[in-house]
């Protein structure tokens, strides 16, 4: 068999998380399939993990295969902020795939090596290059993660007609994604402006527009959330409020600015149904209509790895 | 599937192949090629089917990720394309997407209504256009890496892919960018250039740019050429050129000779930013009255990427050289003399005087050929003179039913006779006395050298270069109500003095002569190829 040449760079976003960034770090390193680099993004985070990356660096025991960098960002710019720099820095470093995931999500040993042979035999399958391969996401606990399964297209069920344990999918959350060299120098990064919230949502709908994605069974990652919970405006609270309003603004501008006015509105309705169901407290509630109001004025611009940040 | 060979280095695809209708020309290349829009999508089956694995080694890189503007085409390994009845013509495709609004009815109805007042209208519009074609013109901007992503209108930055090198000892060829395989003057002599190209020893890859049935491909000139007919768009981008920059990867390339190839054009900068050393060199025909000129304003504006313009006629060295002020080095003049006729041997052909003389019409029945012209000539003669006269109108075109009415209308169908191309064009020539030739516009017909050739006088209308062979007594005013009444004036007198229609010969005889003393096209472009070969 020919030798893979393809460079898989692992990419690791975190933020305060230290324990849980260890255990993905230790994942990675066991690895069946060993990526060929590992990029760590320091999202600016406050509790020694700067210390401790430091320390990892010079003790990284792997790096006659793994070509190790870590990208220590002066600020804290979000899940999407730091996704968007780790992938632009996988295109710099000449990766063919960017393997993405939060620091709060552990692949399996073998979770690396059954997405690329997944990738592999779906694009075969298809005839074309896909735009993204994802695992299948479980809570700690073995039981699907529930608010991270991917949305599944018309034909879902296609590859698995052929033998294949795929679906093909239209949109998925960055825990364990392969994303193609190809489909970010086309496509572009995803909106490092969202902070958080919606920014794997819309990357992975805007990738898919012409061919779908596909979730791979066999590769597994747990995520090692709080509680295993879906997420709805019927769950606002002072806790996640913040959250739930960057939710707004990006998905309101997503709708009204790639969609339309209509499926704009039909966003609001939808958020006002599920905080009048789930009671959401009026101050809540108003914070979220600013921040959907916000959308109108709110639509960042594509970014793309081969043109260079300004600085 | 050698253009998907080439841009597909090393790929196993699938070619579907379909029957289409007559109406439609072929899809050959571009992007409906990967998506089966018209074929699979409309519900075609394929009449064969074969798996080709492309052998071409590459030297760059060659991603099978395609789009359209910003719309991904995807590439399944599948291309489906689109065949013609053997037997299909344009005006087949015509038919089906008849030109029948408001507005070309109104034309059309005036044209056959009253065609020498309309041409007023028609001829002011070419002044204007020619006015316009004189206006100094500015340089063409190529769509760069570096403007493209300047320009903000793009959001979506541009990559840059460098061609690789074609190996050494790679198989020298040269790129003859045609319009289309179909009859044509500049076709004509682009087939002769292939020969050429052969002769000097190098492999000719052709490349079209045009929708057509390409009634031409099958022709044997064109025997041992790689022959790329592209149906637009490709699966290109900006940034890149995927195949040429496969050709100049796999070939040698010395030279690119372009006539009438809009593609190459655009192009050419792409071929001298990576391949300096290159020689580019266009033939240019005529200048047309709309687009500024046409063909020469798109050579023009391209100037400083092509190394030699090769024109047919002094009149276009002069627009060129005089009006655009292209440096007159670059420009030459090589006249196609010998292309179809042998100037050398001609003699005067005289005729029966007790019979009436004969005037003929070569050409296709088109709009540039100007019919309605010849026919209220004949219709002019024919009433101040009747039976003095014969006239032959050979050819075809989209306006053989406007021209069978109009001869039906004057009743001049026992004195006009209508000719096919079937029918070989020498044998008009000997039928003939003298050839009228009506057209709104031409370079240097072809026709005029044959005519000369076959001993027949010529009388012109005064376009383009025809004033370089046809001198003041057989050149025609251009609007149709002058040219029919100068024509009527210059027939009469060849009709009654013998003497006349020899000394016009021999006039043009002489002038053809000095004309053919100017290296001729076949020579200028033999030593070019010679030179190229070193």
């Amino acid at each position: 068999m020919a030798e893979d040449k393809r460079k898989i760079a692992a990419v690791v976003v975190t933020f305060n998380r230290l324990d849980k960034l260890k255990t993905v770090l230790h994942c990675l390193e066991t690895q069946t399939r060993l990526p060929d680099q590992l990029i760590i993004v320091n999202n600016a985070a406050t509790d020694g993990t700067d210390k401790y990356l430091e320390k990892y660096q010079k003790d990284f025991k792997l790096g006659d295969k793994i070509q190790l960098d870590i990208v220590t960002l002066p600020e804290n710019v979000g899940g999407a902020g730091g996704f968007s720099a780790g992938m632009r820095r996988s295109y710099e470093l000449g990766a063919d795939f960017a393997w993405i995931f939060d620091d709060d999500g552990y692949p399996q040993p073998d979770a690396l090596e059954k997405l690329v042979d997944g990738y592999d035999a779906a694009s075969e399958k298809m005839g074309t290059d896909i735009p993204f391969a994802c695992s299948l996401v479980k809570f700690i606990d073995g039981t699907i993660s529930e608010m991270n399964n991917p949305v599944t297209t018309w034909d879902w069920g296609r590859l698995m007609a052929q033998g294949l344990n795929i679906a093909l999918v239209s949109r998925c959350s960055f825990v364990s994604v392969l994303i193609p060299r190809w489909v970010m120098e086309d496509y572009g990064l995803p909106y490092k402006e969202y902070f958080i919230w919606f920014d794997d949502a819309e990357y992975t709908m805007r990738i898919t527009k012409a061919c779908p994605g596909i979730q791979v069974m066999d590769s597994v990652v747990l995520h090692d959330m709080g509680s295993n919970k879906g997420v709805n405006y019927s769950m606002i609270d002072d806790k996640n409020i913040w959250k739930f309003e960057y939710g707004a603004r990006n998905e309101g501008s997503f709708h009204l600015h790639h969609e339309g006015v209509y499926q704009y509105a039909r966003f609001v309705a939808m958020v006002r149904n599920n905080m009048h169901r789930g009671h959401v407290a009026k101050p809540l509630q108003k914070r979220v209509y600013k921040k959907l109001r916000e959308a109108w004025g709110f639509n960042p611009q594509v970014d793309y790895p081969q043109v260079p940040v300004k600085r | 599937m050698n253009y998907n060979a080439l841009i597909q280095p090393g790929r196993t695809l699938v070619f579907k192949l379909y029957m289409g209708e007559k109406w439609q020309y072929p899809r050959l290349t571009d992007l409906t090629t990967l998506n089966g829009l018209l074929t699979r999508e409309a519900g075609l089956k394929p009449f064969e089917e074969l798996s080709m694995t492309s052998t071409v080694e590459p030297g760059s890189a060659y991603p099978p990720q395609y789009f359209d503007q910003d719309q991904q085409v995807i590439d399944t390994g599948v291309r489906y394309l689109l065949l013609t009845p053997d037997d299909a013509t344009d005006k087949d495709v015509e038919s089906k997407h008849p030109n029948d609004g408001p507005r070309a009815k109104l034309y059309n109805a005036l044209e056959l209504s009253f065609p020498t007042q309309f041409d007023v209208f028609r001829d002011t519009k070419r002044s204007i256009r020619e006015y316009l074609g004189r206006k100094p013109v500015k340089p063409w901007i190529p769509r760069t890496v570096e403007r493209e992503n300047a320009w903000s209108g793009h959001h979506h930055p541009v990559v840059e892919i460098k061609p690789g090198k074609a190996p050494a000892g790679s198989r020298k060829a040269v790129i003859i960018a045609m319009h289309w395989f179909q009859a044509g003057g500049a076709e004509r002599w682009a087939l002769e250039t292939v020969k050429l190209v052969k002769q000097a020893g190098f492999y000719p890859i052709v490349i079209t740019d045009r929708d057509g049935h390409q009634p031409w491909i099958t022709r044997p000139e064109f025997d041992d050429a790689l022959l790329l007919p592209l149906t637009a768009p490709l699966q290109e981008r900006p940034g890149d050129a995927p195949l040429l920059r496969a050709l100049f990867e796999h070939f040698d390339i010395r030279g690119i000779l372009i006539h009438h190839c809009q593609w190459m054009y655009d192009r050419a900068w792409w071929v001298k930013k990576y391949f300096p050393q290159t020689k580019i060199v266009d033939s240019l025909h005529i200048v047309e009255y709309f687009f500024r000129g046409g063909y020469p304003h798109e050579s023009a504006i391209r100037d400083q990427w092509i190394d030699l313009h090769h024109v047919i006629s002094p009149q276009l060295r002069h627009w060129l050289v005089d009006i655009h002020h292209l440096d007159g080095k670059k420009v030459v003049v090589a006249p196609l003399v010998g292309l179809t006729a042998d100037a050398e041997k001609a003699t005067f052909k005289p005729r029966d005087v007790s019979k009436p003389l004969t005037v003929a019409f070569v050409g296709r029945m088109v709009r540039q050929k100007r019919p309605e012209a010849f026919i209220l000539t004949a219709h002019a003669l024919q009433q101040a003179r009747p039976g003095k006269f014969r006239f032959i109108m050979q050819g075809n075109g989209d306006m053989d039913i406007f021209a069978d009415t109009l001869i039906k209308r004057y009743n001049l169908g026992k004195v006009l006779e209508r000719r096919s191309m079937a029918t070989p064009v020498a044998k008009t020539y000997e039928d003939a006395d003298v050839l009228l030739v009506s057209s709104i516009n031409e370079g240097i017909t072809l026709t005029t050298i044959e005519a000369l050739s076959a001993g027949i006088p010529v009388i012109s209308a005064d376009v383009g270069s025809q004033s370089t062979l046809v001198p003041k007594q057989g050149l025609l005013r251009r609007m149709t109500s002058k040219m029919v009444h100068d024509a009527q004036s210059a027939l009469t007198h060849l009709a009654d003095s013998e003497d006349n229609r020899k000394q016009l010969w021999v006039a043009e005889e002489n002038r053809l002569e000095k004309f053919s003393q100017l290296e001729s096209a076949d020579d200028l472009f033999a030593r070019m190829l010679k030179g190229w070969n070193k």
